[in-house]
């Protein structure tokens, strides 16, 4: 059996035939994720753990950060994932092709947008004071106290350690979409298997917003 | 690739959902409604852009290795909490 995706000359040694190493690379892909479930999956948990100690001051501190720009970065953050699938759908017809490229750079610039986004959230929630250990001085915290240093600890790790992924994401994603030609990197991306695991990481970063964002952002915004 | 485009206009709809969910007077149960529908946009993503099917029965496993490790971490602290 001959994949599409591996050329002869791509093929390992330890492998039997094309089909076989594009099915260790995927499952290598999906191991990897898995251990990032986890790695995302404490911190869900902790925060899970001090939101059922500190219910008042979550939907507090929740009611701090700017729904509409939340909003907006999930919806970058799912179109960078649709442009993603269709990348790597074409890519799957006739390798490298241009649109292929086109549809992982356009990706990329939306990742690029949503860390814009993002920055630009924090600026607003530090200028307010509200950043665990500076706020002593303010009286930023008075009103939430205990609970409300935690879900600000929780929202900029979480929401920290999200943006580096997406970060080390548009970096893969601008290598596949050009980037990685001048760096004489073409003949490793040149193959289909390279573009379903770059897009695979990058719906797995799209999903851990997807919980971040309710988590974070819509707790009893109807203030009942 | 008109799959693809259903799937995401169907995030962009669940998106607005969860948004109007919140701003219900849901009390205690927005928090679930939320999560449910992130679970639900979760799966939508898996589904469709990450060709879930198409899969091999090992990298299916690994899928659900990390969800199902995931669940114990939290069932087995939420008990702990529970009983104390």
């Amino acid at each position: 059996m001959k994949a599409a995706g591996v050329k002869e000359a791509e093929l390992q040694a330890q492998f039997d035939d094309a089909g076989q190493q594009e099915r260790a690379s995927a499952l290598g892909m999906w191991i990897f994720l898995a251990t990032e479930v986890l790695f995302f999956g404490v911190l869900f948990v902790g925060y899970t753990v001090y939101r059922l100690a500190y219910p008042e001051a979550f939907v507090w501190g929740s009611g701090h950060l700017d729904l509409r720009l939340g909003t907006l970065n999930t919806a970058v953050l799912l179109g960078s994932s649709y442009l993603v699938a269709l990348g790597a759908l074409t890519a799957s017809g006739k390798g490298t092709s241009r649109r292929a490229r086109l549809f992982f750079g356009a990706a990329a610039l939306l990742g690029c947008l949503f860390l814009a986004v993002k920055g630009m959230e924090w600026y607003h929630v530090w200028e307010e004071g509200l950043f665990p250990g500076r706020g002593s001085s303010s009286n930023s915290f008075q009103e939430g106290a205990e609970g409300g240093r935690l879900f600000f600890g929780f929202y900029y790790v979480m929401t920290g350690l999200h943006a580096l992924h997406v970060l080390i994401g548009v970096c893969v994603l601008a290598v596949m979409a050009g980037v990685g030609g001048p760096l004489g990197w073409r003949r490793r991306i040149g193959n289909r298997t390279a573009w379903e695991l770059a897009g695979l990481y990058w719906h797995f970063v799209d999903i851990v917003w997807l919980f971040l964002f309710p988590l974070l952002y819509l707790i009893e915004r109807s203030g009942g | 690739m008109k799959r693809l485009t259903y799937a995401f206009l169907a995030l962009l709809l669940l998106l607005g959902v969860s948004v109007w969910i919140a701003t219900l007077p849901l009390g205690a149960l927005g928090w679930p409604a939320g999560v449910a529908i992130a679970l639900l946009k979760a799966l939508v993503v898996v589904g469709v852009f990450m060709e879930y099917r198409r899969q091999s029965w090992e990298s299916r496993a690994a899928a659900w290795a990390g969800g199902v490790w995931l669940l114990f971490l939290l069932a087995l602290v939420l008990v702990d909490l529970g009983t104390r």
